[in-house]
């Protein structure tokens, strides 16, 4: 069994084929906790604390996939998301916005930005990671 | 009735009086006339009578021998009684010259002068003579004396014109006419002052009504057999009248008084309007302003007065108010619910109004049509909007805040039941987070039900007396023992001796806690945290100094705000609510204190808690 798990663990990370995901959240814990779900499923992850040093990743280099907190200092993940938007129109990597308020004004924004999701905090990892692999899926498609 | 009630006792019947009796004296006077003037007629007829038998039977007598004088005594012998008689005035024979022959005067008169006319149809005749001397008229009879058909001579035969000769009648005749007429004349009078009586009553009463105001007694008037029914009538009449003018006047009296107290009412009524600190206004069907009350001023920029009158659309120029008001343009008192509206006037920039319709219905019933219009009410509800603002925003910050510690939670506790919950090294640190997160979702927990309560108002602050040097001993240890200190020097400078205090023990710990972990949270590594105590005449502080980041002066005031953090990274680098400093200032504003804060950025921070020494503070020792 454990060859097996080791295989898949290989065939895994093939697959992927170290596919990048920035992670943005001004909680340590969190991208503590995501960097390790994203890590073990075979991703490569990248850390940032708030949306201005994402921002500046992603000019640097280019993510397959970025998530991202709203509430950060410095620059909200809102404002993140609608900047990729203006300084990449035709940007291809997909987003996926974790939010904990549930009020419709949250959302509205996110149907202009293309290629977004959205997920509410708290969320399983497990889900996250299962979303994430959806969306890249889809794009790979 | 006396006697003495017929006597005249004003003037006009004086005169009434006086015009009887001079009628009656003039009745009896024309009475007598008439009598006297019939009886002279009488007379004179029978004198014509008389005078011409007379004279034709002279004329039958022959004369003897053409002897005038010897007729003349035959004439006295047919006749002897005829001197005797009171009319007699004289009898003369002439011959046909003229001259008398023989006659027969009465004293004092004088006979006039006669001439024969020979025509025979003027032999006989009659004529008046004027007496110069003795005065009066003479009524003569003449004619022919004849002789065997042939005139000899003329006889005259001559009586007193009848007169107005009343000696004839004598006194009592004249009694006899004069005192029945006089009789009657006041008899007339007496009847007429009876009659009439009640007519001069009337007259009184009229007189009296147009004088005074008013008659308190009731009017009667009584009266005779004539006048009875107009008396009566009359009378009724005026008490009908006057029973009807005191109603009225009772009436106007009531109304009157009934006017005042409506108008006090109404006023008391308008100023109790303009007194509710509301805009208020009432306007018809056709949107014209009916009623405004003072404040309205203060609400739409408008005038009270100048605006009554005016349709909506001449003075109301907030387009999203006289858009909703003008839906009632027309409705004719059918009936409609009360309608509501918020918004933003232009006139007021950042002011929230709002404004209440409602149809005003007449007391008596609700009947559509019956209406006084529609009611308008405009409230400023901008101190409610910032609240339910400031609420939405409270629980947006707090949901987020939960969210997150309870985000990591199960982040770690879901890696726990899989794979990674294997390593030995990964539950340690899944515990340690999990660990970490729940207290710190309990601290925010219960400083949010704290800040709330204290809100609210409805938290109580159960005071007792404290011995102060122990609390902040107790306070510092718990601390020093909890909280990671990460080479942070932790020191405690009391005073030896220390006013004990009357606080709320819980809270006050919670507030100085709050101070302490903040001082070692936003320290430098290596850095000093004092907790120290003093007091003065007046007033006891307990203060936390460190040596850590500091606090910009822009942001001083800003930190006692719910939910601030600071924008300063090496702020936002550690994990905090925001609640602590606001949490700790609401609990020292409750005891009555304050907090004051002394801080340069890179520096320190100093936090001072201050208590006044007044009674609600510090007991002393008995």
């Amino acid at each position: 069994m454990k060859r097996m798990e080791s295989t898949m663990k290989e065939a895994h990370l093939l697959e992927n084929k170290a596919k990048k995901i920035l992670v943005a959240d001004d909680q340590p814990h969190v991208l503590r906790v995501l960097r390790l779900v994203l890590e073990k499923a075979g991703y490569q992850v990248d850390a940032a604390a708030n949306g201005r040093i994402a921002l500046e990743w992603i000019r640097q280099n280019q993510p397959d996939a970025l998530i991202t907190d709203i509430f950060m200092p410095e620059m909200t993940g809102r404002e993140l998301c609608e900047n990729l938007q203006r300084e990449w129109p035709e940007r291809s990597f997909p987003i996926l916005v974790m939010t904990s308020r549930t009020e419709r004004s949250e959302k509205d924004w996110t149907r202009n930005i293309a290629n977004l999701e959205v997920v509410e905090k708290p969320v399983s990892p497990r889900q996250l990671v299962s979303r994430m692999g959806h969306l890249l899926d889809t794009l790979a498609h | 009735m006396q006697f003495t009630d017929l006597l005249p006792t004003t003037e006009k019947t004086d005169h009434l009086g006086f015009t009887i009796i001079v009628a009656s004296l003039l009745t009896a006077l024309t009475i007598l006339f008439s009598v006297l003037h019939f009886s002279r007629q009488m007379e004179r007829e029978q004198l014509g009578i008389d005078g011409t038998r007379l004279i034709h039977l002279f004329a039958q007598i022959a004369p003897a021998g053409g002897d005038l004088t010897t007729v003349f005594e035959k004439y006295q012998l047919a006749v002897p009684d005829l001197a005797a008689e009171t009319a007699f005035a004289y009898l003369t024979v002439r011959n046909l010259d003229g001259q008398t022959v023989r006659q027969q005067v009465r004293p004092g008169l004088s006979v006039p002068s006669f001439v024969f006319i020979a025509d025979p149809s003027r032999w006989y005749g009659e004529r008046v003579v004027e007496q110069e001397d003795a005065g009066g008229k003479v009524l003569e009879f003449y004619g022919p004396v004849l002789d065997d058909g042939m005139v000899i001579g003329t006889v005259s035969l001559a009586f007193l014109a009848p007169g107005y000769d009343m000696s004839r009648f004598g006194m009592s005749g004249l009694a006899r006419l004069a005192l029945p007429a006089i009789l009657l004349g006041t008899l007339i009078y007496i009847i007429l002052a009876i009659e009439l009586k009640p007519l001069r009553r009337i007259s009184m009463v009229l007189k009296e009504l147009s004088e005074n105001e008013s008659i308190e007694k009731p009017i009667t008037i009584q009266g005779t057999r004539t006048t009875h029914e107009l008396a009566k009538n009359l009378g009724d009449f005026l008490e009908t009248m006057r029973r009807r003018i005191q109603h009225l006047e009772d009436l106007a009296a009531r109304k009157f008084s009934t006017n005042k107290v409506l108008r006090y009412k109404i006023a008391r009524l308008t100023s109790v309007l303009d007194a509710i600190p509301a805009g208020i206004f009432v306007m018809d069907e056709s949107l014209t302003v009916i009623f405004a009350n003072q404040k309205l001023a203060s609400f739409v920029n408008v005038d009270a007065q100048s605006v009554i009158g005016q349709t909506l659309t001449g003075w109301c120029d907030d387009e999203e108010l006289l858009a909703f008001l003008s839906r009632y343009k027309g409705l004719h008192g059918r009936l409609f619910r009360a309608d509501e509206l918020t918004y933003q006037p232009a006139a007021f920039p950042g002011r929230t109004m709002s404004v209440t319709t409602a149809p005003l219905h007449a007391a008596e019933n609700a009947q559509a049509g019956n209406g006084y219009g529609t009611l308008v009410i405009l409230w400023d509800v901008t101190a409610e909007a910032l609240a339910r603002a400031a609420r939405g925003e409270f629980v947006a910050h707090v949901s987020h805040e939960l969210k997150s510690p309870l985000n990591v939670i199960l982040m770690y506790s879901d890696l726990l039941r899989e794979e990674e919950g294997k390593s030995p090294e990964f539950r340690v640190e899944a515990v340690n987070v999990i660990h970490d997160e729940v207290e710190r979702l309990t601290l925010l927990i219960n400083n949010m039900l704290s800040i709330s309560k204290i809100e609210m108002g409805s938290i109580s602050l159960d005071r007792q007396r404290v011995k102060t040097l122990s609390l902040l001993r107790d306070i510092f240890d718990s601390v020093s023992r909890s909280v990671k200190s990460d080479g942070i020097t932790f020191s405690l400078q009391l005073p030896g001796e220390l006013s004990p205090i009357m606080v709320d023990k819980y809270l006050l710990t919670i507030a100085v806690t709050n101070l302490l972990t903040n001082a070692i949270k936003y320290n430098r590594p290596g850095g000093r945290v004092v907790l120290s105590a003093e007091e003065t005449e007046s007033q006891i502080f307990v203060r936390v100094k460190d040596t850590g980041i500091g606090i910009a002066p822009e942001e001083q005031a800003k930190i006692f705000e719910k939910f601030y953090r600071s924008e300063d990274d090496e702020v936002r680098k550690k994990s905090g609510h925001g609640l602590g400093l606001p949490l700790a200032k609401n609990i020292v504003e409750l005891h009555g204190g304050t907090i004051a804060l002394y801080s340069e950025p890179g520096e320190g921070s100093e936090f001072s808690i201050v208590f006044p020494k007044n009674q609600g503070m510090v007991r002393e020792r008995i």
